[in-house]
């Protein structure tokens, strides 16, 4: 006869045992560090001298400085352009994978798309560096040989963002990828069928067809690669320093400079909070329009 | 209301041959039956037909126009799946109308035609309400409402009331039955059910791995199966088969069971069978022609006893369930002369409808 | 299924793919090939695209040269001297290391234990770590800074250990692959006698096997290759990991010697490489499992 109470109990111990050390760590490394992070953000500190209460002077500057301005106009519009560019590359390539049947192809092409996600964002920022470089780079030297003009890929404030983005998606077009693919294999193949057999082909098919019915994924896709997008700090650090001038400087880098350059550590988690709010708040917008256009079963 | 021409039809998938040399001519406005178990090749070869499947030789022609390499959407047929295959983010209007939007008809038109077929099918109330909202049968009627309103040479049925529970299934069976009489198109009908089919088909073409068994009307293939496997497919409870052998007994011939018993051969027959003198062979008997004794009606009534294993009863019949040597045999007799298991009871064999299959061959000899 | 009208696609399909797959493999062809050519030359202009030269020298450089320079001998161009690039795989090999067991076998048991423990103040313990996932790193980096600074931890390899251990998203993988198990398993084993313990690791634990490998190759490529948190939490060369070294020696180079950068990229990529290969079939699977709807 097992005794009932004690078996809870045990369970309940064995529980609190095996949470307690993810638990104590989150708490001290996560949810602590947020708190303290809020409350931070309303002082001035250098880590070397006493804290001096600032009130909301960091939130003020924020919002008259023209470089904070700068910065958080060009991380959300690095982040749209990302999520466009990965959720159009991903879909249709995973669409085009369930095209194919040759296995040993789809399992190069499968292999491929995700190798560059094994790399650091790091490491790819340096040798795309080198690959844009305006004058010895690979990039240049082949349009110079179709005629094209020299493009200044890392060197033009106009069009740096744009190059980080690219050289990002490249990065991560394997994430949306594996999505999509695990996506469509949940399709019910008989509806793909009923769809050939009554007319709906082609690119009626994509767009009446695939894209409703993996609007979930394209959701999903969306609101986790916007939140990745935003925080973006790894590959315009390395590729320009931000440079020329803002123009491809992120949030996470304002914060970085302000923070360990400067040693404004109050004003350095205003920055934070402030990027935090920002994607919580897209967040909930995505989830709102999500009623329009994403169908649930 | 086209006629389908099939011509040594072959299906090599994945090294696998799954459809072996089919020849099938469907006349229009016809309502034929692919059957066979899982594997057989029916639906392969509804799919072939459909479209959604490469032909790896042979040749399709619908309406007397060579469709091998005609996409699905322009061979004028509708399809209904198993799983009803409705389009889950469409209301059932927008399912009904949308083949026929793409076609760009009139909007009228597509109204009148969607309200039509909703009207078969009493499905009008249902018009606004997503697949997820409905019923299973009601899903069904949506599938075949989907087909009807394209109003196509050919339907093609795959297997559509196999997720449907008996009753709603023998409901549904009537449905189509009366559709195919309103509509007249061809019909493919794809089930695995043989009493589905029977009680649908015009012909029915009992398939078995990847050939064609044989191609009859119902009754004809209820009468004179051609081999063993039809025999035994068609009919439920399956044909009783029991190993026999033809000898010599005073200048006629019987049929020798393992168990002793002697049966008489009909007398028409004693030509064909006499070819088979002292060879093994295979008797096939259908339990409906195994009944309690009774009054000789036929020439070749036979009565024997035999003890009683088990009894199912049925309502309207009893199946009683006896051992012939190590066979296992199954008759069909009228409840109130069941007598009880292990008790011996009283048998009449009426082998006017016995069917000698050859077991070199699994042909029935005919 | 096939059909033949998907085949009417597939020229084009083909042809995409191959278009978006050489857009992949070219850089890192170039990266390869680049690698293996003498310094001066890694810019001279058309590129090579098969590596003629196989200067194996490079990468020899890359990872000696600091350390035979304390001895007097000189390799190549100075700049590479000034990294010591075996210290700091050594640095990235520790701390992946540490982190992926530590992540793999603590998120297993918080995992457990809230898919099949039951305890009071579960459900709230559950969505506070939950809800912390939502919170990007740059709102913690500052006060885990200051944190590490105090105890005294910032600039070493513990400092960048410790913090990354406790994972919700680890805790959170390893209960959707636990729940996944009937709890007939459980209910059997209590019946013959064995305690709420020995279920886990007789059971569970063991059965949980190819969410620990998905959690743990996630993991080891994460920190491998992290480069924000290094490069707040540690200050001296010697106590670099890897992105942070191969960023510093493109740092010290000029453009001469691009090569020995690349041969320095490419090793390090190699070991992230190995460990996803061993676990590969596993990852693509728990990846494709979990990304349904939504």
């Amino acid at each position: 006869m097992i005794d009932i109470t004690s078996h809870r109990k045990s369970k309940a111990i064995l529980g609190y045992i095996f949470v307690a050390p993810t638990m104590v760590g989150i708490l001290i490394f996560t949810a602590g560090p947020i708190v303290f992070s809020m409350i931070l953000s309303f002082y001035y500190w250098d880590i070397l001298s006493p804290m001096k209460y600032a009130g909301l002077a960091h939130y003020e500057w924020l919002s008259e400085d023209d470089v904070a301005r700068t910065v958080f106009l060009n991380t959300f519009v690095f982040g749209i352009i990302v999520v466009v560019l990965q959720n159009l590359l991903g879909f249709s390539l995973a669409l085009s994978i369930r095209n194919i049947f040759n296995k040993y192809f789809k399992f190069f092409f499968r292999s491929v798309f995700f190798l560059p996600l094994l790399m650091s964002g790091a490491t790819v920022s340096v040798f795309m560096a080198y690959f844009f470089n305006t004058d010895f780079g690979v990039v240049n030297y082949y349009l110079s040989i179709l005629g094209i003009p020299q493009i200044h890929w890392l060197t033009s404030s106009d069009i740096v963002l744009f190059t980080t983005a690219i050289i990002y998606t490249w990065q991560h077009v394997g994430f949306t990828f594996i999505l999509f693919l695990g996506a469509f294999s949940t399709l019910p193949g008989e509806v793909l069928d009923a769809a050939e057999v009554d007319g709906i082909t082609g690119l009626n098919k994509i767009f009446k067809i695939y894209i409703p019915l993996v609007s979930p994924t394209i959701f999903f896709s969306s609101v986790i690669g916007f939140i990745h997008a935003v925080q973006v700090f790894d590959h315009p650090y390395i590729l320009t320093r931000g440079g020329p001038g803002d123009s491809n400087r992120t949030v996470v880098m304002l914060i970085y400079d302000v923070a360990f350059q400067d040693l404004e550590f109050g004003y350095g988690s205003a920055l934070a909070i402030l990027l935090f709010l920002i994607i919580f708040l897209a967040t909930l917008v995505q989830f709102w329009l999500q009623k329009r256009w994403v169908f649930y079963d | 209301m086209a006629n389908i021409q099939i011509n040594d039809l072959r299906k090599v998938y994945d090294g696998q041959e799954v459809v072996k040399g089919i020849d099938l001519e469907i006349l229009h406005s016809e309502f034929i039956a692919l059957v066979g178990p899982s594997g057989c090749g029916k639906s392969t070869t509804l799919r072939m037909i459909a479209g959604l499947e490469d032909i790896t030789s042979g040749e399709i022609s619908i309406g007397d126009r060579l469709v091998n390499n005609v996409a699905p959407k322009d061979r004028d047929v509708a399809m209904v799946f198993q799983n009803y295959a409705l389009y889950p983010h469409m209301n059932v209007y927008q399912n009904l109308a949308i083949a026929l939007s793409l076609r760009k008809l009139p909007k009228e038109e597509i109204r009148k035609r969607v309200e039509e077929a909703a009207q078969i099918l009493s499905i009008k109330d249902l018009l606004l309400r997503r697949p997820k909202q409905l019923s299973g049968g009601q899903r069904q009627r949506v599938a075949m409402g989907r087909a009807i309103v394209r109003n196509p040479s050919v339907f093609l049925f795959d297997e559509p009331l196999s997720n449907l529970d008996a009753k709603l299934r023998v409901q549904m069976r009537s449905e189509i039955k009366k559709i195919h009489q309103r509509v007249k198109t061809t019909i493919v009908y794809v089930t695995h059910d043989q009493v589905e089919a029977m009680s649908l088909a015009d012909r029915i073409v009992v398939m078995n791995s990847g050939k064609i068994e044989q191609v009859a009307s119902p009754q004809e293939m209820y009468d004179n199966p051609i081999s063993r496997f039809v025999a035994e497919f068609i009919g439920s409870p399956s044909m009783n088969i029991v190993p026999c052998k033809l000898v010599k007994k005073n200048q006629d011939i019987v049929l020798f069971l393992e168990n002793e018993l002697t049966l008489p051969i009909p007398q028409d027959r004693r030509n064909k069978y006499i070819n088979y003198l002292d060879k093994e062979m295979l008797l096939g008997l259908r339990p409906e022609h195994i009944t309690e004794k009774r009054v000789h009606t036929h020439h070749n009534d036979f009565d024997f006893s035999a003890e009683i294993n088990v009894t199912e009863p049925l309502g309207i019949d009893t199946m009683v369930y006896f051992n012939i040597g190590r066979n296992e045999i199954c008759a069909r007799a009228t409840p109130s002369s069941v007598t009880s298991i292990g008790t011996r009871m009283e048998f009449t064999a009426h082998l006017d409808f016995m069917h000698l299959i050859d077991p070199e061959t699994n042909f029935v000899v005919q | 299924m096939t059909s033949i009208f998907t085949r009417i696609y597939k020229a084009p399909v083909y042809i995409y793919l191959f278009i978006i797959s050489g857009a992949v493999l070219i850089p890192l062809l170039w990266v390869v090939s680049t690698s293996l050519r003498l310094p001066v030359e890694s810019y001279s202009l058309p590129p090579k695209w098969l590596p003629t030269d196989f200067l194996w020298e490079n990468y020899y450089e890359v990872m000696f040269s600091y350390y035979l320079e304390k001895e007097g001998i000189f390799l190549g161009s100075q700049a590479s001297a000034n990294i010591p690039f075996l210290h700091m795989m050594k640095n990235s090999f520790i701390v992946c290391f540490f982190v992926t067991f530590g992540q793999v076998f603590f998120c297993a048991f918080a995992g457990y234990a809230f898919a099949c423990l039951k305890f009071p103040g579960k459900n709230i313990a559950f969505w506070l770590i939950m809800a912390t996932m939502m919170i990007p790193i740059q709102v913690t980096i500052i006060p885990i800074y200051v944190l590490m600074f105090n105890m005294g931890l910032h600039d070493t390899l513990t400092g960048l250990i410790l913090p990354a251990i406790p994972s919700a998203f680890g805790t959170f993988l390893m209960r959707q692959y636990y729940l996944r198990i009937p709890s007939v398993l459980e209910e059997a084993m209590i019946m013959d006698g064995g305690t709420q313990s020995q279920v886990f690791w007789k059971v569970y634990f063991p059965l949980g096997r190819p969410g620990m490998i998905v959690l743990g190759i996630l993991a080891f490529n994460y920190h491998w290759n992290e480069f924000f948190r290094p490069l707040i939490l540690l200050s001296t060369d010697f106590n670099f990991t890897i992105p942070l070294g191969i960023v510093a020696l493109r740092d010290y180079k000029m453009t001469g010697s691009v090569s020995v950068v690349l041969a320095g990229i490419i090793l390090s990529i190699i070991p992230a490489f190995i460990i996803y290969l061993f676990g590969q079939k596993h990852l693509i699977e728990g990846l494709l499992a979990g990304s349904v709807k939504g």
